[in-house]
Protein backbone atom coordinates (compact mmCIF):
# COMPACT_ATOMS: atom_id res chain seq x y z
CA UNK A 1 0.00 0.00 0.00
CA UNK A 2 2.66 2.73 1.32
CA UNK A 3 4.62 1.54 -1.84
CA UNK A 4 1.25 1.77 -4.45
CA UNK A 5 1.01 5.20 -2.45
CA UNK A 6 4.68 6.18 -3.54
CA UNK A 7 4.39 4.83 -7.44
CA UNK A 8 1.23 6.91 -7.85
CA UNK A 9 2.49 9.73 -6.31
CA UNK A 10 5.83 9.91 -8.29
CA UNK A 11 3.73 9.30 -11.49
CA UNK A 12 1.23 12.12 -10.48
CA UNK A 13 4.12 14.35 -9.80
CA UNK A 14 5.17 13.90 -13.49
CA UNK A 15 2.23 14.01 -15.31
CA UNK A 16 1.48 17.44 -13.54
CA UNK A 17 4.69 18.38 -15.36
CA UNK A 18 3.12 17.33 -18.36
CA UNK A 19 4.66 13.90 -18.76
CA UNK A 20 1.83 12.27 -20.91
CA UNK A 21 3.60 8.41 -20.39
CA UNK A 22 3.82 8.93 -16.98
CA UNK A 23 0.32 9.68 -16.71
CA UNK A 24 -0.97 6.63 -18.95
CA UNK A 25 0.53 4.18 -16.97
CA UNK A 26 -1.00 6.03 -14.21
CA UNK A 27 -4.52 5.94 -15.14
CA UNK A 28 -4.23 2.59 -16.37
CA UNK A 29 -2.98 1.34 -13.02
CA UNK A 30 -5.52 2.80 -11.52
CA UNK A 31 -8.78 1.46 -13.98
CA UNK A 32 -7.41 -1.93 -13.08
CA UNK A 33 -6.88 -1.43 -9.60
CA UNK A 34 -10.55 0.16 -9.43
CA UNK A 35 -12.05 -2.77 -11.62
CA UNK A 36 -13.08 -5.27 -9.25
CA UNK A 37 -13.41 -2.37 -6.30
CA UNK A 38 -16.00 -0.80 -8.24
CA UNK A 39 -17.65 -4.19 -9.37
CA UNK A 40 -18.14 -4.80 -5.76
CA UNK A 41 -19.31 -1.76 -5.02
CA UNK A 42 -22.29 -1.81 -7.41
CA UNK A 43 -22.97 -5.07 -6.42
CA UNK A 44 -23.21 -3.96 -3.20
CA UNK A 45 -25.58 -0.60 -3.85
CA UNK A 46 -27.92 -2.81 -5.37
CA UNK A 47 -26.91 -2.00 -8.66
CA UNK A 48 -24.95 -4.05 -12.06
CA UNK A 49 -21.99 -4.82 -12.07
CA UNK A 50 -21.78 -4.27 -15.77
CA UNK A 51 -21.98 -0.30 -14.89
CA UNK A 52 -18.37 -0.91 -13.42
CA UNK A 53 -16.64 0.83 -16.21
CA UNK A 54 -18.67 3.39 -16.74
CA UNK A 55 -18.32 4.57 -13.77
CA UNK A 56 -14.46 4.19 -13.86
CA UNK A 57 -14.23 5.94 -16.72
CA UNK A 58 -16.13 8.90 -14.87
CA UNK A 59 -13.38 8.52 -12.51
CA UNK A 60 -10.81 8.67 -14.93
CA UNK A 61 -12.33 11.90 -16.51
CA UNK A 62 -12.75 13.28 -12.80
CA UNK A 63 -8.98 12.71 -11.93
CA UNK A 64 -7.76 14.40 -14.91
CA UNK A 65 -10.54 17.45 -14.96
CA UNK A 66 -9.83 18.18 -11.43
CA UNK A 67 -5.57 17.02 -11.07
CA UNK A 68 -5.28 20.54 -10.31
CA UNK A 69 -6.56 19.51 -6.49
CA UNK A 70 -4.13 17.00 -5.69
CA UNK A 71 -1.05 19.41 -4.51
CA UNK A 72 1.88 17.01 -4.02
CA UNK A 73 3.13 17.33 -0.72
CA UNK A 74 -0.19 15.65 0.39
CA UNK A 75 -1.02 11.58 0.03
CA UNK A 76 -2.36 10.81 -3.07
CA UNK A 77 -4.31 7.49 -2.35
CA UNK A 78 -6.87 9.38 0.16
CA UNK A 79 -7.15 11.89 -2.61
CA UNK A 80 -7.99 9.39 -5.60
CA UNK A 81 -10.37 7.06 -3.05
CA UNK A 82 -12.47 10.59 -2.25
CA UNK A 83 -12.73 11.34 -5.89
CA UNK A 84 -13.77 7.45 -6.98
CA UNK A 85 -16.35 7.72 -4.28
CA UNK A 86 -18.06 10.77 -5.22
CA UNK A 87 -18.05 9.40 -8.17
CA UNK A 88 -19.46 6.17 -7.41
CA UNK A 89 -21.98 7.85 -5.00
CA UNK A 90 -23.09 9.90 -7.58
CA UNK A 91 -23.83 7.33 -10.20
CA UNK A 92 -25.67 5.42 -7.34
CA UNK A 93 -28.01 8.59 -6.84
CA UNK A 94 -28.34 9.22 -10.44
CA UNK A 95 -29.66 5.16 -11.07
CA UNK A 96 -31.90 5.38 -7.86
CA UNK A 97 -33.72 9.04 -9.27
CA UNK A 98 -34.63 7.15 -12.45
CA UNK A 99 -36.30 4.71 -10.32
CA UNK A 100 -33.83 1.52 -11.41
CA UNK A 101 -35.32 -1.54 -9.28
CA UNK A 102 -32.21 -3.55 -8.78
CA UNK A 103 -31.63 -6.53 -11.10
CA UNK A 104 -30.70 -9.11 -7.92
CA UNK A 105 -34.52 -8.63 -6.55
CA UNK A 106 -35.73 -10.33 -9.91
CA UNK A 107 -32.70 -12.36 -10.50
CA UNK A 108 -33.56 -15.51 -8.56
CA UNK A 109 -36.45 -16.21 -10.91
CA UNK A 110 -34.83 -15.42 -13.85
CA UNK A 111 -32.12 -17.33 -16.85
CA UNK A 112 -28.68 -16.18 -15.97
CA UNK A 113 -28.02 -13.14 -17.94
CA UNK A 114 -24.94 -12.97 -19.77
CA UNK A 115 -23.45 -9.26 -18.91
CA UNK A 116 -23.28 -6.54 -21.02
CA UNK A 117 -20.83 -6.24 -24.04
CA UNK A 118 -17.66 -4.00 -22.89
CA UNK A 119 -18.77 -2.50 -25.69
CA UNK A 120 -21.84 -0.52 -24.87
CA UNK A 121 -20.30 1.79 -22.90
CA UNK A 122 -22.07 4.88 -22.72
CA UNK A 123 -19.15 7.13 -23.45
CA UNK A 124 -19.57 6.29 -27.57
CA UNK A 125 -23.67 7.75 -26.99
CA UNK A 126 -22.13 10.60 -25.11
CA UNK A 127 -19.97 11.32 -27.56
CA UNK A 128 -22.76 11.98 -30.34
CA UNK A 129 -24.06 14.39 -28.41
CA UNK A 130 -21.33 16.96 -28.53
CA UNK A 131 -21.34 19.71 -31.16
CA UNK A 132 -19.68 18.51 -34.57
CA UNK A 133 -16.65 20.02 -34.65
CA UNK A 134 -15.54 18.62 -30.56
CA UNK A 135 -17.01 15.37 -31.75
CA UNK A 136 -14.78 15.24 -34.92
CA UNK A 137 -11.54 16.47 -33.19
CA UNK A 138 -12.43 13.59 -29.88
CA UNK A 139 -13.03 10.83 -32.45
CA UNK A 140 -10.05 11.37 -34.41
CA UNK A 141 -7.58 11.80 -31.21
CA UNK A 142 -9.04 9.65 -29.34
CA UNK A 143 -10.99 6.79 -31.10
CA UNK A 144 -8.81 6.69 -34.54
CA UNK A 145 -5.58 7.18 -32.23
CA UNK A 146 -4.55 10.02 -35.05
CA UNK A 147 -2.05 12.53 -34.10
CA UNK A 148 -2.64 16.33 -33.33
CA UNK A 149 -0.61 17.21 -36.63
CA UNK A 150 -2.87 14.62 -38.90
CA UNK A 151 -6.34 15.78 -36.94
CA UNK A 152 -5.49 19.18 -36.96
CA UNK A 153 -4.50 18.60 -41.25
CA UNK A 154 -7.96 16.21 -41.67
CA UNK A 155 -10.30 18.44 -40.58
CA UNK A 156 -8.50 21.86 -41.77
CA UNK A 157 -8.20 23.40 -38.28
CA UNK A 158 -5.03 24.48 -36.43
CA UNK A 159 -3.11 22.95 -33.99
CA UNK A 160 -4.18 25.42 -31.36
CA UNK A 161 -8.11 24.87 -32.44
CA UNK A 162 -7.70 21.25 -32.04
CA UNK A 163 -6.13 21.55 -28.52
CA UNK A 164 -8.52 23.57 -27.62
CA UNK A 165 -11.92 22.04 -29.00
CA UNK A 166 -10.83 18.50 -27.82
CA UNK A 167 -10.27 20.18 -24.13
CA UNK A 168 -13.75 21.43 -24.34
CA UNK A 169 -14.67 18.04 -25.90
CA UNK A 170 -13.59 15.98 -22.94
CA UNK A 171 -15.02 18.55 -20.58
CA UNK A 172 -18.44 18.41 -21.70
CA UNK A 173 -18.17 14.53 -22.01
CA UNK A 174 -17.47 14.74 -17.99
CA UNK A 175 -20.86 17.24 -17.49
CA UNK A 176 -22.90 14.88 -19.70
CA UNK A 177 -22.23 11.99 -18.03
CA UNK A 178 -23.28 13.58 -14.99
CA UNK A 179 -26.76 14.14 -16.77
CA UNK A 180 -26.41 10.24 -18.29
CA UNK A 181 -28.05 7.71 -16.33
CA UNK B 1 -14.47 4.93 -26.45
CA UNK B 2 -13.23 2.63 -24.64
CA UNK B 3 -11.10 2.97 -21.21
CA UNK B 4 -7.93 2.78 -22.95
CA UNK B 5 -8.74 4.91 -25.84
CA UNK B 6 -9.85 7.85 -22.99
CA UNK B 7 -7.06 6.93 -21.32
CA UNK B 8 -4.72 7.99 -23.96
CA UNK B 9 -6.99 10.80 -24.88
CA UNK B 10 -6.43 12.42 -21.18
CA UNK B 11 -2.72 12.24 -21.77
CA UNK B 12 -3.16 14.21 -25.18
CA UNK B 13 -4.94 16.93 -23.16
CA UNK B 14 -2.79 16.75 -20.52
CA UNK B 15 0.00 17.84 -22.43
CA UNK B 16 -1.47 19.96 -24.66
CA UNK B 17 -3.18 22.29 -21.60
CA UNK B 18 -0.09 21.94 -19.52
CA UNK B 19 1.79 23.79 -21.88
CA UNK B 20 -0.45 25.86 -22.78
CA UNK B 21 -2.29 27.15 -19.47
CA UNK B 22 -0.91 29.26 -16.72
CA UNK B 23 -2.61 27.39 -13.44
CA UNK B 24 -4.14 29.92 -10.74
CA UNK B 25 -3.93 28.50 -7.62
CA UNK B 26 -7.46 27.98 -6.31
CA UNK B 27 -6.85 30.74 -3.22
CA UNK B 28 -5.51 33.60 -5.40
CA UNK B 29 -9.06 32.69 -7.66
CA UNK B 30 -11.05 32.84 -4.66
CA UNK B 31 -9.51 36.55 -3.34
CA UNK B 32 -9.67 37.72 -6.60
CA UNK B 33 -12.78 36.96 -7.38
CA UNK B 34 -14.13 37.87 -4.07
CA UNK B 35 -12.78 41.01 -4.09
CA UNK B 36 -13.83 42.18 -8.20
CA UNK B 37 -16.95 40.69 -7.19
CA UNK B 38 -17.33 43.10 -3.89
CA UNK B 39 -16.47 46.39 -6.26
CA UNK B 40 -20.23 46.95 -6.78
CA UNK B 41 -21.42 46.68 -3.55
CA UNK B 42 -18.84 48.53 -2.54
CA UNK B 43 -19.70 51.49 -4.96
CA UNK B 44 -23.58 51.14 -3.82
CA UNK B 45 -22.23 51.99 -0.20
CA UNK B 46 -19.86 54.79 -0.79
CA UNK B 47 -22.06 56.55 -3.51
CA UNK B 48 -25.61 55.94 -3.25
CA UNK B 49 -25.74 54.97 0.27
CA UNK B 50 -25.29 57.74 2.83
CA UNK B 51 -22.15 57.68 4.61
CA UNK B 52 -22.31 56.59 8.64
CA UNK B 53 -23.05 59.64 11.06
CA UNK B 54 -20.44 58.13 13.42
CA UNK B 55 -17.69 58.28 10.82
CA UNK B 56 -17.38 61.28 11.88
CA UNK B 57 -16.27 60.83 15.17
CA UNK B 58 -13.17 58.32 14.57
CA UNK B 59 -14.26 54.81 14.57
CA UNK B 60 -16.57 53.50 17.28
CA UNK B 61 -16.63 50.40 19.47
CA UNK B 62 -19.48 49.48 17.38
CA UNK B 63 -17.90 49.56 14.00
CA UNK B 64 -14.43 48.08 15.24
CA UNK B 65 -16.47 44.91 16.81
CA UNK B 66 -18.54 44.59 13.55
CA UNK B 67 -15.67 44.70 11.02
CA UNK B 68 -13.58 42.56 13.68
CA UNK B 69 -16.43 40.15 13.81
CA UNK B 70 -16.90 40.11 10.27
CA UNK B 71 -13.35 39.51 8.96
CA UNK B 72 -12.97 36.90 11.53
CA UNK B 73 -15.98 35.23 9.72
CA UNK B 74 -15.06 36.36 5.90
CA UNK B 75 -11.41 34.83 6.63
CA UNK B 76 -12.16 31.33 8.67
CA UNK B 77 -15.15 30.69 5.98
CA UNK B 78 -12.29 31.38 2.92
CA UNK B 79 -10.26 29.50 4.83
CA UNK B 80 -12.69 26.63 4.99
CA UNK B 81 -13.69 26.82 1.73
CA UNK B 82 -10.19 26.38 0.28
CA UNK B 83 -9.75 23.73 2.57
CA UNK B 84 -13.20 22.00 1.57
CA UNK B 85 -12.34 22.50 -2.07
CA UNK B 86 -10.01 18.98 -2.07
CA UNK B 87 -12.08 16.16 -2.46
CA UNK B 88 -10.70 14.41 0.00
CA UNK B 89 -11.27 16.74 2.72
CA UNK B 90 -13.06 16.72 6.35
CA UNK B 91 -15.57 19.67 7.35
CA UNK B 92 -14.33 21.72 9.51
CA UNK B 93 -16.71 24.19 11.93
CA UNK B 94 -14.62 25.12 15.12
CA UNK B 95 -13.24 28.17 13.92
CA UNK B 96 -17.32 29.65 13.74
CA UNK B 97 -16.88 30.19 17.37
CA UNK B 98 -14.46 32.91 16.96
CA UNK B 99 -16.71 35.28 15.12
CA UNK B 100 -19.69 35.00 17.59
CA UNK B 101 -16.88 35.68 20.18
CA UNK B 102 -16.06 38.35 19.20
CA UNK B 103 -19.29 39.98 18.48
CA UNK B 104 -20.45 38.13 21.86
CA UNK B 105 -17.65 40.25 23.80
CA UNK B 106 -19.18 43.61 21.86
CA UNK B 107 -22.57 42.94 23.42
CA UNK B 108 -21.46 42.44 26.34
CA UNK B 109 -19.80 45.05 26.59
CA UNK B 110 -22.33 47.39 25.13
CA UNK B 111 -24.76 46.13 27.92
CA UNK B 112 -22.72 47.07 30.77
CA UNK B 113 -21.96 50.55 29.02
CA UNK B 114 -25.75 51.42 28.18
CA UNK B 115 -28.88 51.59 30.44
CA UNK B 116 -30.97 48.81 29.91
CA UNK B 117 -34.26 51.47 29.33
CA UNK B 118 -32.21 51.86 25.94
CA UNK B 119 -31.46 48.08 24.80
CA UNK B 120 -34.97 47.84 23.14
CA UNK B 121 -34.63 51.10 20.74
CA UNK B 122 -30.92 49.79 20.13
CA UNK B 123 -31.94 46.39 19.09
CA UNK B 124 -34.75 47.32 17.00
CA UNK B 125 -33.15 51.07 15.08
CA UNK B 126 -34.67 52.95 12.94
CA UNK B 127 -35.37 50.83 9.82
CA UNK B 128 -34.21 47.18 11.12
CA UNK B 129 -35.58 45.68 7.38
CA UNK B 130 -33.35 47.89 5.58
CA UNK B 131 -30.50 46.97 6.84
CA UNK B 132 -31.50 43.37 6.93
CA UNK B 133 -32.35 43.67 2.86
CA UNK B 134 -29.10 45.68 1.95
CA UNK B 135 -26.84 43.42 3.48
CA UNK B 136 -28.39 40.35 2.17
CA UNK B 137 -28.83 42.05 -1.34
CA UNK B 138 -24.97 43.52 -1.34
CA UNK B 139 -23.94 40.23 -0.62
CA UNK B 140 -25.38 37.57 -3.41
CA UNK B 141 -22.94 39.38 -6.22
CA UNK B 142 -20.10 38.33 -4.11
CA UNK B 143 -21.50 34.92 -3.35
CA UNK B 144 -21.98 34.61 -7.00
CA UNK B 145 -18.27 35.49 -7.57
CA UNK B 146 -17.43 32.98 -4.79
CA UNK B 147 -18.96 30.58 -6.21
CA UNK B 148 -17.44 30.59 -9.32
CA UNK B 149 -13.75 31.13 -7.89
CA UNK B 150 -15.02 27.79 -6.15
CA UNK B 151 -15.91 25.81 -9.31
CA UNK B 152 -12.66 25.03 -10.06
CA UNK B 153 -11.95 23.03 -7.23
CA UNK B 154 -13.27 19.68 -6.44
CA UNK B 155 -15.65 19.73 -3.36
CA UNK B 156 -17.38 16.51 -1.93
CA UNK B 157 -19.61 18.39 0.28
CA UNK B 158 -20.81 20.94 -2.13
CA UNK B 159 -23.45 22.44 0.33
CA UNK B 160 -21.17 23.59 2.96
CA UNK B 161 -18.79 24.73 0.60
CA UNK B 162 -21.57 27.18 -0.85
CA UNK B 163 -22.53 28.08 3.29
CA UNK B 164 -18.97 28.95 3.52
CA UNK B 165 -19.32 30.92 0.08
CA UNK B 166 -22.20 32.90 1.93
CA UNK B 167 -20.59 33.53 5.57
CA UNK B 168 -17.69 34.74 3.20
CA UNK B 169 -19.81 37.27 1.10
CA UNK B 170 -21.83 38.06 4.22
CA UNK B 171 -18.56 38.40 6.37
CA UNK B 172 -17.33 41.19 3.77
CA UNK B 173 -20.51 42.88 3.09
CA UNK B 174 -21.03 43.16 6.77
CA UNK B 175 -17.34 44.67 6.94
CA UNK B 176 -18.14 47.16 3.97
CA UNK B 177 -21.72 48.48 5.13
CA UNK B 178 -20.52 50.00 8.51
CA UNK B 179 -19.89 52.47 6.07
CA UNK B 180 -23.20 53.34 5.58
CA UNK B 181 -24.63 51.53 8.70
CA UNK B 182 -26.94 54.54 10.78
CA UNK B 183 -27.15 52.36 13.45
CA UNK B 184 -24.74 52.65 16.09
CA UNK B 185 -25.88 49.73 18.24
CA UNK B 186 -23.95 45.86 18.36
CA UNK B 187 -27.45 44.46 19.37
CA UNK B 188 -28.99 45.56 16.04
CA UNK B 189 -25.97 44.29 14.11
CA UNK B 190 -26.63 40.83 16.07
CA UNK B 191 -30.42 41.06 15.56
CA UNK B 192 -30.53 42.06 11.99
CA UNK B 193 -27.35 41.92 9.68
CA UNK B 194 -26.31 38.18 11.21
CA UNK B 195 -29.78 36.89 9.89
CA UNK B 196 -28.80 38.28 6.51
CA UNK B 197 -25.64 36.40 6.30
CA UNK B 198 -27.46 33.52 7.91
CA UNK B 199 -29.73 33.66 4.95
CA UNK B 200 -27.50 34.29 2.31
CA UNK B 201 -25.14 31.49 4.26
CA UNK B 202 -28.33 29.15 2.87
CA UNK B 203 -28.91 30.92 -0.36
CA UNK B 204 -25.06 29.48 -1.09
CA UNK B 205 -25.63 25.73 0.42
CA UNK B 206 -28.75 25.73 -1.36
CA UNK B 207 -27.60 26.85 -4.84
CA UNK B 208 -23.98 25.34 -4.33
CA UNK B 209 -25.93 21.75 -4.70
CA UNK B 210 -26.12 22.46 -8.39
CA UNK B 211 -23.35 25.16 -8.97
CA UNK B 212 -20.90 23.09 -8.03
CA UNK B 213 -21.39 19.70 -9.29
CA UNK B 214 -18.70 18.28 -10.89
Amino acid sequence: MQDREQRWATEMRAAQRGCGESYIRLLGDIAQSLRPLMAGDLRRFGLQESDAEDVIQEVLLAIHLKRDTWSDDRPFLPWLRAIARHKLIDFARRRRRRGEVPIEEVAGSLPAEAPAAPSAVPLQRLLNELPQRQREVVESLAVAGASVGETADKLNMSRGAVYVAFHRGLAALALKFGEWG
Amino acid sequence: MNTDQLIRALAIDLEATSAATSYQPLWRRLIIATSVSSLPSLAVILFVLSRSPHLAHGVTATIAYTVAAALALAAGSFWTAMGLSRPEAETQHAWLILPALVLAGGIGTELAQTPPATWEARLWGNNPLACFFCVLLLSLPILAGALVALRAGAPTHPRISGAMAGLLAGGVTAALYTLHCPEDSLLFIAAWHVPAIALVSLIGAAVAARVLRW
